[in-house]
């Protein structure tokens, strides 16, 4: 029980320097220190100030990083391993009798030597441009320094996670700003109202820097997952080609890229209305409205298929290979050709992390033995098994 | 998303990161890694009074602990383990090294209880202030670190050559930082492929 004791006071004086100390942990520790006078003793020694910075420096000079390097392979080969069989008891067990064909050949393939698609394909990473009201075009990274931008009635700042925009001062008049991220990109921002935006790779989203009015508009194109501050007095909306979306308040994940014919609106939380025309609907949580055409359709639908993208996942129920390759093909920046198109019509199910390399991926799906994927100067072939 | 955001959703979530650990997930082991490691080697220090054997306890102890990850089921028992799997270690190295050099038989008598207690308290509280240092953007974390040290405003301002006045707006942007930390959810994790039509 002493161990536990120990990391429950350390954590208490820690709290207590850092000024967020409870105040039942406060007496605790107190009731603590004054129990004897060896944790009297002890705790001042500790407080002593020269001893206390002494240590934090040896705490800052300190680096394990190159003790990392050498624990981390030991653990990387079995995790893999459990992780990928597991997975696959796991889909097992729900959808059972269609993997049996698919799935023993997996089970079976482990032991075989498996060939390397061999590929300097890396993955996206956190980049965009902004194009300011006047047209000039700044580049963005994480943390990067934007030194100062004239804005009207907002401040903006670039973090490490994300670029965000905040109201100040009255305003009479909008001020658009730009942000394009490029394929092979990501980037995330918080809009002057609070909201947050994920922008997926070949996206772009115009928006004010600061609201005024009685609306908050935006326009995109592209994939985009939004958190809408909620506002019951200013509607945000977003336009879409040929799409009107309007939300109070919620989550909620809209896909319109130009090079697909649908635009499809997934909602996680809250309600949102989106019109299109003539057509006019509601969507509920847990569906999503599939536009083409003209015309609305509502389905309902595993959401994170089509938000999982904003948490680092791209997730994949029986899609098709080419949905799934041009999915990857806009994060990775590739490009597809498929020998005979049926190949692209060939469903398969998986997850994929963002970060992680698409060679594990493509190896994965060729030990299927169905197709077999030839990579060359960033050009993916597709061809029969 | 980074893995800045990943590791945030494991530091505000500890449920989560310990769920992840149990499912292997190498990232959550790196986390833990991070996080802790520092403490339990400079524990293991002043026991060791050695880095080199330090390193070696510090690795089987987190060794140890992934072949134990599916065990865990919360975060305070991880801690636990780490610092007595590391304690356990340190004690048979002495034990071995004592054996060789009969000498230095004072050097077990030093390690009371007591004395293990107050280092592994030591060592978890000032890893905890230096993460919340590490965390905070750069000149708000000098000047909270300046002000933990006991300096006055106007030391802090002097020391860094800074305004008074801005002491005091970073001295409150770290504790408004330190007292909410963001929410943002985040990440499962992966693999397999399964083809289910043929």
């Amino acid at each position: 029980m002493h161990y536990e004791n120990n990391l429950k006071i350390a954590s208490w004086i820690a709290s207590r320097l850092k000024g967020t100390i409870r105040p039942e942990e406060e007496r605790a520790l107190e009731e603590w220190i004054h129990e004897s006078d060896g944790h009297r003793l002890f705790y001042e020694r500790m407080m002593d100030q020269e001893n206390f910075a002494g240590r934090l420096d040896e705490y800052e000079a300190c680096s394990l990083e190159a003790l990392k390097e050498r624990i981390m392979p030991l653990v990387r080969k079995q995790g893999r391993y459990i992780r990928f069989t597991r997975r696959i008891k796991q889909i097992a067990s729900v959808l059972f009798i269609p993997l049996v064909l698919g799935g023993i050949f997996l089970l079976m393939d482990e032991k075989e030597e498996k060939v390397p698609i061999v590929a300097d394909i890396i993955p996206g990473k956190e980049c965009a441009v902004l194009e300011m009201a006047d047209g000039r075009q700044v580049e963005l990274a994480p943390g990067k320094n934007l030194g100062q931008l004239q804005l009207v009635g907002a401040v903006v700042t670039n973090d490490s996670n994300c670029l965000s925009y905040q109201q100040a001062g009255q305003v009479n008049q909008l001020e658009y700003n730009t942000i394009i991220i490029p394929r092979g990109g990501e980037y995330q921002l918080t809009l002057a109202d609070g909201s947050r935006v994920w922008l997926n790779s070949g996206t772009r989203l115009r928006y004010p820097v600061a609201f005024v009015d009685t609306e908050r508009r935006v326009e995109l194109e592209g994939e985009g997952y939004f958190e809408v501050k909620r506002d019951t007095l200013h509607p945000f909306i977003v336009e879409t080609r040929g799409q009107v979306l309007t939300v109070l308040g919620t989550s909620f994940a809209i896909r319109a890229y130009e090079d697909e014919n649908a635009v499809l609106t997934t909602l996680e939380s809250g309600r949102v209305n989106i019109a299109s025309g003539e057509e006019d609907v509601e969507l509920t949580p847990g569906y999503q409205s599939y536009l083409a055409g003209g015309k609305i359709v509502v389905n309902k639908v595993r959401t994170s298929l089509y938000t999982a993208w904003h948490k680092g996942i791209f997730e994949f129920v029986d899609q098709p290979l080419k949905e799934i390759l041009r999915t990857l093909s806009r994060w990775y920046n590739i490009e597809i050709f498929y020998e005979s198109s049926e190949l692209g019509d060939m469903r398969f199910t998986g997850e994929l992390r963002r970060y992680d390399n698409i060679q594990e991926f493509l190896e994965r799906i060729q030990e299927l033995r169905k197709v077999r994927f030839t990579v060359a100067n960033r050009i993916v072939t597709v061809s029969k098994y | 998303m980074d893995r800045n955001m990943r590791y945030r959703k494991f530091r505000e979530d500890a449920d989560y990161l310990v769920k992840r650990l149990r499912d292997s997930d190498e990232e959550a082991f790196a986390f833990l890694f991070d996080t802790y490691g520092k403490s339990l080697y400079f524990y293991c220090n002043s026991i060791l009074k050695n880095s080199a054997f330090g390193e070696d306890v510090v690795q089987e102890s987190f060794v140890s602990l992934w072949e134990r990850r599916k065990d865990f089921i919360a975060l305070l028992p991880v801690r636990v383990f780490l610092y007595q799997t590391a304690r356990n270690k340190c004690m048979d190295l002495l034990k071995h090294e004592q054996v060789i050099h009969k000498h230095e038989a004072s050097l077990m008598q030093e390690l009371s209880e007591d004395f293990l207690d107050e280092k592994m308290i030591e060592e978890e509280m000032l890893g905890e202030i230096y993460r919340a240092i590490d965390e905070l953007p750069s000149e708000c974390g000098r000047v909270f670190r300046l002000g933990l040290e006991g300096l006055s405003n106007q030391e802090i301002a002097d020391t860094l050559s800074i305004s008074v006045n801005t002491v005091k707006t970073q001295k409150q942007r770290a504790m408004t930082v330190l007292k909410k930390r963001f929410s943002a959810g985040m990440l499962l994790v992966l693999l397999g492929m399964t083809d289910l039509f043929h």
